[in-house]
């Protein structure tokens, strides 16, 4: 077991190198540290089930906004996280793939699935058409483009009437065996669980070295042999990927793809303080925050009954809050908030419990190249 | 002579427009040239510079001129609050950590204005709303003259005279005061300007601020051009506008930003112009003259550097 | 916080996933209101064959086994993977309404005492409108008549929600409406976008949806829905021969919103203009949500070409953005009569705001309306002011509660005409074929159409009264 959380640790790049100089290299956790950790697993669950049952109604459609808004951020993530390019278009890249499957539904008469496969494909064919745009035009520039890019998509491509109906919108309803809004949570979870599966294993193997050694240096990459284009473009197709499905998943969500919800200000802004307050290449902090974040939406007018204006305001308070707590933790804590679920993950994994938020990870904050 | 008012008429839209995005891709271009950051956002301080003078005018009750004075004073105080709360603690970290930091201050500023405003558009009163008179005769009718058959109203005319004024005035501070002397030379070297005992933070106030102050003055002047504007149209509208303006001039060179500003309006305009072929065409021009100059010409028109 | 919790709370997920499955087919509704099997797409019904006997969507018709796909019966029976074996009767097992959303009589939303009616709204996004006017207006009416002892015994209760001017904003609070609040039926207070969605949403659920006359396609083969008045098409031919006949012009254009809604009404108007003489000169469509300065431009094109300048246009746009064109042309010195279908522009909120802005636009601006000039309310119905000043006694009354109050006037004699035994499918008999009329929006007939509106009143806009810069032009017009 220690070797499986030994292999564990080297293989994923969020956490700790492995101490060189620390004598007690191995830790092992007993038998009751491993109870310990399946305790606090199960406490975990049962903390969830009962948030579910108790809370009437409990906000399963929030719940799948969370979960479609952290496949979003995980999306920028990739980009950010992993080739070190900043996408502030990304309403483009999660329009596309909710207009995508929604024409496909309605226009073709093919069934939510299908609709779901059309928006991965073009999500991934638009990310790549970006990515050659980054090849040549690096850092801050490259953030400009995709700036306008989100625009253009916003005011001229989601208005064309014959793509997306123009202010009608096209309607893409849920499949039916997740109809409900706790059914289509229960999808969402499952593309989630997929999407983070992926991202793992993206990092984990060979292909996310290379772009780990990408992202820091790119000359020295090249020099030792990494496909520096070929790489670009594969981390620009996976968050297209990701992106072009939580667009699918958008839509269905509001049974509709309409022009109006895929905007600059609705969604672009809010991924890039999720990635950056959850933590880049920090899944677990982002995917934690991007629910927080809709909860925290849904929640603070009931908390805050007392005071009438976060009643009435909610909806903007929390975006105001969201801005600001990026930009603290882009002094404070550049590394994110992931940096606190990040030990508990490592505990789990059976490591021992240090509270380290200094990250580790080798890399600080937003690092992209200038 | 009256050209085609299908020619005349964006072309005097465009210049306008553009000369307000050239005001606000000046201020992009001093941050840019001090301190190699994007500021992402200097469309906010033009929204807050249009909502200030919306509050002189409805809530104080105002005259046009104080209530623009007071937007232009929002914008700038935005300037100053942005370069020390957010951008000298970020001072030595990467530049794309400050870019995600000032895109992070419009998402707290839109909220924030359609908390205190609402949702809906507000109106925005041009100026000289009754034209211009001096001692009773009036030189400028409301309409404002006909221009190639095309009606230029007082407030279009500000703006021109605005960014001239503007113009002349930051030409005359960087080439001849101390202090925009040494601003230059921090941006080219700033341990040199240590050394000479320039004070480096003063020099990034004055360069936020006027940042601050030229983002205010093109949402002021802007905004009733089309007699309103919205929570966030500052982002939204002018931002990227003012950014492909600063690199199409060069984000190096302030010349640049101005020659910037009227060749990306008058783009905008044009493309803009016949309504039932593609709507949001600007949007498109706009993103195919950014990477157009970024393929080809990456230092811009009359930049110096990448 | 990898792996393990990950999949702990999928886990957790799923549990609660097999406790809440409903059974049933869900269908839903793909373009122009056809029936769709979302897991295939296929098409189910189409045109007219998705009735059963009923005329209602819930499977009334002896709930044929595919799911309410009765009647024309096109479905390649049982196709949908979920559903072949939970068909029968338990049709289109939309949402959560109680009586399984199918069978004989579906009593959601009514109970002994009350009836429960939602409606949805652009407070937001559309234009100008203050929250406060729907909030005194959205249950006036239902109010007054709950004090008079309701409908056949019944109290009406409103729930209300602000769509937000955005389709799929309007689906999601419709939705909301139906599974949590269980609504009786729906109602929408204007936006066309919003209007179809909605429509076409409850359209899968089964639920009663009734709103002001938009446009005719998409609408026309649901067969829950009826409009309170005419549609845009139809008034577009009456605004021909307004344009010709009362206006006196003969160089006309119109300029719309981006939307496939507006389509038959442009077309429609197109054909009206040429059957009355009139020359279109100006034909533009912006973007639904166009920023202002696309607006403003787009105005300030309207008489771009100088020898064939418009003396009429038709606007048929959202207010706010209609609001900047005129301005974008009046900066222009181009100011045609600006004359077009109800609703939206014909409000005192937009004429205030018009009159600001572009006060020459004062008797140049006429607009056809569902209900009479603000101006003149008493004429036609005394009870709507004093029940304002009884209900709401410190609040601003303003035409938006008199829009809310004429239209829930119709719905409340709709509402009464099954009697007692109110259902989701005995109401939409009652409705189906039948005439209305309250003396305040005109009469409606719904013989052989869903679209029931016969005539609109007209408006004028006169920005020196400034307590109703709309006031009443004319009444109960069928031409002119």
């Amino acid at each position: 077991m220690a070797t499986t959380a030994e292999r564990a640790a080297e293989d994923d790049a969020t956490t700790a190198l492995p101490y060189a100089d620390d004598g007690k290299r191995r830790f092992r956790p007993t038998p009751g540290g491993w109870a310990g950790r399946a305790a606090f697993v199960l406490a975990l669950a049962l903390i969830v089930v009962w948030y579910v049952t108790a809370n009437k109604p409990f906000r399963a459609d929030e719940l799948s906004a969370g979960v479609i808004l952290a496949i979003g951020a995980l999306s920028l993530n990739v980009l950010v996280g992993y080739t070190g390019q900043i996408s502030l278009g990304h309403q483009a890249f999660i329009g596309i793939g909710a207009f995508s499957a929604a024409y496909v539904f309605s226009h073709n008469h093919q069934g939510f699935y299908a609709g779901l496969a059309a928006s991965a494909v073009v999500g991934i064919v638009q990310a790549v058409l970006l990515g050659l745009i980054a090849l040549r035009v690096r850092g801050l520039y490259f953030a400009l483009v995709t700036l306008a890019w989100g625009f253009m998509a916003e005011n001229a491509i989601f208005r064309i009437t014959s793509f997306t109906g123009g202010g009608a919108g096209t309607p893409f309803p849920r499949p039916s065996a997740f109809r409900t809004d706790k059914t289509y949570l229960v999808l969402c979870g499952i593309v989630l669980a997929v999407v983070l599966l992926i991202d793992w294993r993206l990092v984990a193997t060979k292909a996310g070295r290379a772009l780990q050694a990408l992202r820091e240096s790119p000359n020295v990459a090249s020099s030792y042999g990494v496909n520096v284009r070929g790489y670009t473009l594969f981390a620009f197709g996976v968050s297209g990927f990701y992106a072009g499905v939580a667009g699918a998943l958008f839509a269905a969500r509001r049974l509709t793809a309409g022009a109006s919800d895929y905007t600059f200000i609705d969604i672009a802004l809010p991924l890039l303080i999720l990635t950056v307050v959850g933590g880049l290449r920090r899944r677990g902090g982002i995917v934690v925050f991007a629910l927080l974040y809709v909860l925290g939406r849904e929640y603070l007018p009931d908390w805050g009954q007392s005071i009438s204006f976060l009643k009435d305001n909610a909806i903007y308070v929390v975006p105001a809050l969201s801005g600001v707590l990026a930009i603290l933790t882009l002094i404070f804590q550049p590394e994110g908030l992931g940096t606190i679920t990040a030990p508990i993950g490592r505990w789990l994994k059976g490591e021992r419990f240090e509270l380290d938020l200094s990250g580790g990870s080798g890399a600080e904050g937003v690092d992209a190249r200038p | 002579m009256v050209l085609g008012i299908a020619i005349a008429q964006p072309a005097v839209f465009g210049i306008v427009n553009g000369a307000a995005f050239g005001l606000v891709a000046i201020g992009l271009v001093m941050i840019y040239k001090s301190s190699r950051v994007f500021n992402f956002a200097a469309g906010e301080f033009a929204t807050l510079g249009a909502f200030g003078t919306y509050i002189g005018i409805k809530v104080l009750g105002l005259p046009y001129i104080l209530a623009a004075i007071l937007g232009v004073a929002a914008g700038t105080a935005a300037g100053l609050l942005t370069e020390r709360l957010v951008v000298r603690p970020l001072a030595d970290r990467p530049k794309v950590t400050v870019l995600v930091a000032t895109a992070a201050i419009a998402t707290i500023a839109i909220p924030l204005e359609l908390m205190i405003g609402g949702v809906k558009t507000f109106p925005a009163r041009p100026a000289f709303e009754n034209g211009v008179s001096i001692f009773g005769v009036k030189i400028i009718s409301k309409l404002g003259p006909s221009i190639f058959g095309v009606r230029v109203s007082p407030q279009l005319l500000l703006i021109m005279v605005s960014l001239i004024a503007i113009g002349v005035l930051l030409v005359w501070f960087f080439g001849r005061t101390d202090l925009g002397l040494a601003t230059l030379a921090t941006s080219q070297e700033p341990t040199a300007g240590r050394l000479v005992g320039i004070r480096l933070n003063r020099i990034s106030m004055l360069t936020w601020g006027a940042a601050g102050f030229l983002g205010g003055l093109g949402g002021v002047l802007l905004a009733p051009v089309t007699a309103s504007f919205t929570a966030g149209y500052g982002t939204t509208g002018v931002l990227i506008s003012a950014f492909t303006a600063a690199v199409v001039g060069g984000m190096t060179s302030i010349p640049g930003a101005f020659l910037g500003g009227i060749l990306v309006g008058l783009v905008q305009t044009y493309a803009q112009f016949d309504l039932t072929k593609v709507t949001g065409a600007s949007s498109v021009a706009l993103f195919v003259m950014l990477v157009a100059v970024l393929l080809i010409r990456p230092t811009g028109i009359l930049g110096t550097e990448a | 916080m990898k792996k393990p919790v990950v999949i702990a709370l999928v886990l957790a997920g799923m549990i609660l996933a097999a406790c809440g499955q409903k059974a049933g087919v869900h269908l839903a509704s793909g373009r122009n209101g056809q029936l769709v099997n979302p897991d295939t797409g296929e098409v189910i019904g189409g045109s007219g064959s998705a009735a059963g006997a009923g005329g209602d969507l819930s499977g009334a018709g002896g709930g044929a086994a595919a799911g309410g796909a009765a009647g024309g019966g096109t479905a390649a029976g049982g196709t949908s993977k979920a559903g072949a074996a939970k068909g029968a009767g338990g049709a289109t097992g939309g949402g959560s309404s109680a009586a399984g959303g199918g069978g004989a009589g579906d009593t959601t939303g009514v109970t002994d005492s009350e009836i429960v009616v939602g409606l949805h709204a652009p407070v937001t996004g559309a234009a100008p409108f203050p929250t406060t006017s729907f909030q005194d207006g959205k249950d006036l009416y239902f109010n007054y008549l709950n004090s008079k002892g309701g409908i056949n015994g019944r109290k009406v209760r409103v729930v209300f929600e602000d769509d937000g001017y955005n389709p799929s904003q309007a689906v999601s609070k419709c939705k909301k409406m139906v599974e949590q609040d269980h609504v009786f039926m729906l109602v929408g207070g204007g936006g066309t976008d919003q209007i179809v969605a909605c429509s076409q949403y409850a359209a899968t659920v089964g639920v009663p949806y009734l709103a002001e006359g938009v446009s005719e396609q998409g609408l026309n083969t649901l067969q829950n829905y009826f409009a309170l008045s005419m549609t845009y098409k139809a008034q577009g031919s009456l605004l021909a021969q307004y344009m010709k006949n009362v206006l006196h012009v003969t160089k006309v254009g119109m300029l719309r919103g981006n939307t496939a809604n507006f389509d038959d009404a442009h077309t429609g108007f197109l054909q009206a203009a040429a059957a009355n003489g009139l020359q279109v000169v100006f034909d533009k469509s912006i973007d639904k949500n166009a920023d202002a300065q696309t607006a403003f431009a787009a105005g300030g094109s309207v008489c771009s070409n100088a020898t064939n300048k418009p003396e009429a246009v038709y606007p048929l746009i959202a207010p706010s953005i209609w609001i900047q064109i005129v301005a974008g042309a009046s900066a222009q010195a181009c100011n045609p009569i600006w004359s077009g279908v109800g609703l939206t522009e014909g409000l005192n909120t937009v004429g205030t705001a018009i009159c600001g802005a572009s006060p020459q636009t004062s008797g140049r601006a006429h607009f056809f309306s569902p209900f009479p000039g603000w101006n003149v309310t008493d004429q036609f119905d005394p009870a709507y002011r004093q029940a304002f000043a009884q209900q709401h006694p410190s609040s601003k009354i303003d035409d938006i509660s008199w829009a809310l109050w004429a239209a829930e006037k119709l719905l409340g004699s709709q509402l009464a005409a099954p009697g007692r035994n109110l259902t989701r499918q005995s109401f939409i008999s009652a409705v189906n074929g039948h005439s209305f009329q309250t003396g305040i929006y005109p009469p409606v007939n719904y013989a052989g159409s869903r679209f029931g509106g016969t005539a609109v009143h007209v408006v004028k806009l006169n920005c020196g009264d400034t307590n109703s810069p709309y006031e009443n032009e004319a009444n109960f017009k069928t031409g002119f």
